[in-house]
């Protein structure tokens, strides 16, 4: 039995649609996906939303080895482009909008295979994924709180308008595993949870798959233990 | 931690700009071929543009920061803020505040784009050089913000000028901003200077033994703060041989180099901002 618990907010003080990060998940299809659009470009979130629903509401697999990722980017490039208003953007927004847009994106698939499920992860950037396994944690692709710098690995956008949708795609810097499991104790999260779960392990494992998190998050970051940042995870339990 | 609190809309960060428009101003820039008052205004422009571009989301522009800016030399004696009727606005403010929009040209892999430059100030070169004066509204403007504003990171003053002040020794007021402090740190004042001698530049020295031979070039570094840490760091990938203990001190910039010195501050800033 698969349950899935979610759990998105923008930064504590901003607004609900200025939240820059995304998730989506389908059960039933094994597919689970978090991103975390870059601050520091624009249509950020546009462009986070457009690689989580790329890869979930289409048949684009990460067993696929060769094209996962150029299709990837290249169907949300698309979603991303055709989103945009390009010819109603105020001045600094069309300045600032022609260098794209930049994400992570951290995924994880299974497929049944037996007695067991095949799992395969891939990730560009500092989102994570974490298993809880016979009391320690794992964590792909940062393992270690300092590895958390303001400078994380990118999924670029291409060039916005006055260039058009069909530019040449850059190829992310992108790591990938997999593995094999019957049972699964699994988050996806975006930086600042990531963080805090590697930090502060084991009791932020407890807290995040009980309890409320908006409230817990709060706590956490007047305390200083978290940084103020959108906050997502996706808590995988497969028993 | 100082130099690290969060910069937000509830939180903004302070710039003041100090422009000198004075006559000697009209001079060219010491192996360049344009006068140093196009130079500070395209400076000015460009800084601006900078900041508004940082503070850029998908909406528009939020508010991280505040700006002040003060002309001095514009008349005999006077310093004045060259925003009109106002003194320290928000960053967005600048948006309705536009003299002109140039179109200018970029080239993004091999392509020739055109893009929108927006203009605030023309270059101005007219009569004396009250820097005393300017820096004494800057220390009015930035005690009265860091009064309302002891949580936010710290203001940074940059004063663009040939260095030859005409109402006394500013040193004093200086002394009195980089005195001020939120609880995030100390007020920092940046000069960018610029001059008519053929001397090769200096940027970010961190001793007196660095500077050339100019004979404002010793008050203008002495009158400039240390460069926190964070942009130190920052300064250092572009300057490899930034010492610790740098001054935010740029001498005979060329406009690339006056930009930069923005840059590493809005850098360093911008990872705090939410």
């Amino acid at each position: 039995m698969i349950s899935v618990r979610e759990f998105t907010a923008p930064k504590f003080g901003n607004k609900p649609e200025e939240n820059e990060d995304y998730l989506l998940f389908d059960s039933g299809k094994l597919k689970f996906a978090v991103a975390d659009g870059a601050s520091d470009s624009i249509f950020s979130g546009i462009w986070a939303k457009a690689l989580v629903e790329s890869y979930l509401n289409s048949d684009l697999s990460l067993f696929d080895d060769g094209a996962f990722i150029q299709q990837l980017v290249r169907t949300a490039r698309d979603r991303w482009y055709e989103e945009i208003k390009w010819d109603q953007l105020k001045l600094f927004v069309k300045n600032k909008a022609i260098n794209g847009s930049f994400s992570t994106f951290t995924a994880l698939e299974g497929k049944n295979a037996g007695d067991v499920i095949e799992f395969k992860v891939v990730s560009v950037g500092d989102s994570c994924f974490l298993r809880n396994q016979n009391g320690s944690l794992d964590s792909f692709p940062l393992s270690r709180a300092e590895d958390f710098n303001i400078s994380p690995k990118l999924i670029w956008s291409g060039y916005g308008s006055p260039f058009s949708r069909e530019f040449k795609w850059r190829k992310p810097d992108f790591k990938s595993m997999s593995f094999t499991a019957s049972a699964a104790d699994f988050v996806l999260a975006t930086d600042a949870v990531s963080k805090w779960i590697i930090e502060y392990y084991p009791e932020s494992w407890d807290h995040i798959v009980d309890g409320d998190p908006m409230e817990l998050f709060r706590d956490q970051i007047a305390s200083k233990k978290m940084r103020n940042d959108d906050l997502t995870f996706l808590h995988i339990s497969v028993t | 931690m100082p130099y690290s609190a969060e910069i937000s809309r509830n939180n903004p960060g302070l710039f003041v700009f100090l422009i000198d428009q004075s006559r000697s101003m009209s001079h060219k820039i010491g192996g360049g071929s344009r006068s140093k008052a196009v130079e500070a205004s395209d400076a000015i422009n460009k800084q601006l543009n900078e900041l508004l571009n940082r503070c850029t989301k998908s909406e528009g522009v939020r508010n991280y920061f505040e700006i002040g800016i003060i002309g001095y030399g514009v008349a005999r004696e006077t310093a004045t803020s060259l925003l009109k009727d106002s003194q320290i606005v928000p960053v967005s403010e600048l948006e309705t505040r536009i003299l002109k929009v140039e179109k200018r040209k970029q080239v993004i892999e091999g392509e020739e784009i055109d893009f929108d430059f927006p203009v605030w100030f023309e270059p101005v070169a007219a009569s004396d050089t009250p820097m005393v004066k300017a820096f004494t509204m800057a220390k009015d403007w930035t005690s009265s913000w860091i009064n309302t504003h002891m949580n936010s990171y710290p203001p940074v003053i940059i004063n663009i000028s040939d260095g030859e002040a005409t109402d006394g020794d500013p040193s004093a007021v200086v002394n009195d901003i980089k005195e001020m402090a939120t609880y995030d740190g100390n007020a920092l004042v940046w000069n960018c200077h610029l001059s008519e001698s053929r001397i090769t530049p200096v940027s970010y020295p961190a001793s007196d033994s660095h500077l050339p031979e100019d004979k404002y070039a010793r008050k203008m570094f002495e009158m400039s703060s240390e460069l926190p840490e964070s942009m130190i760091a920052i300064a250092r990938e572009e300057y490899k041989d930034i010492e610790r203990g740098a001054r935010g001190y740029v001498f005979n910039a060329q406009l690339e180099d006056l930009i930069k010195l923005l840059d590493i501050g809005t850098r360093a800033i911008s990872s705090l901002m939410r």
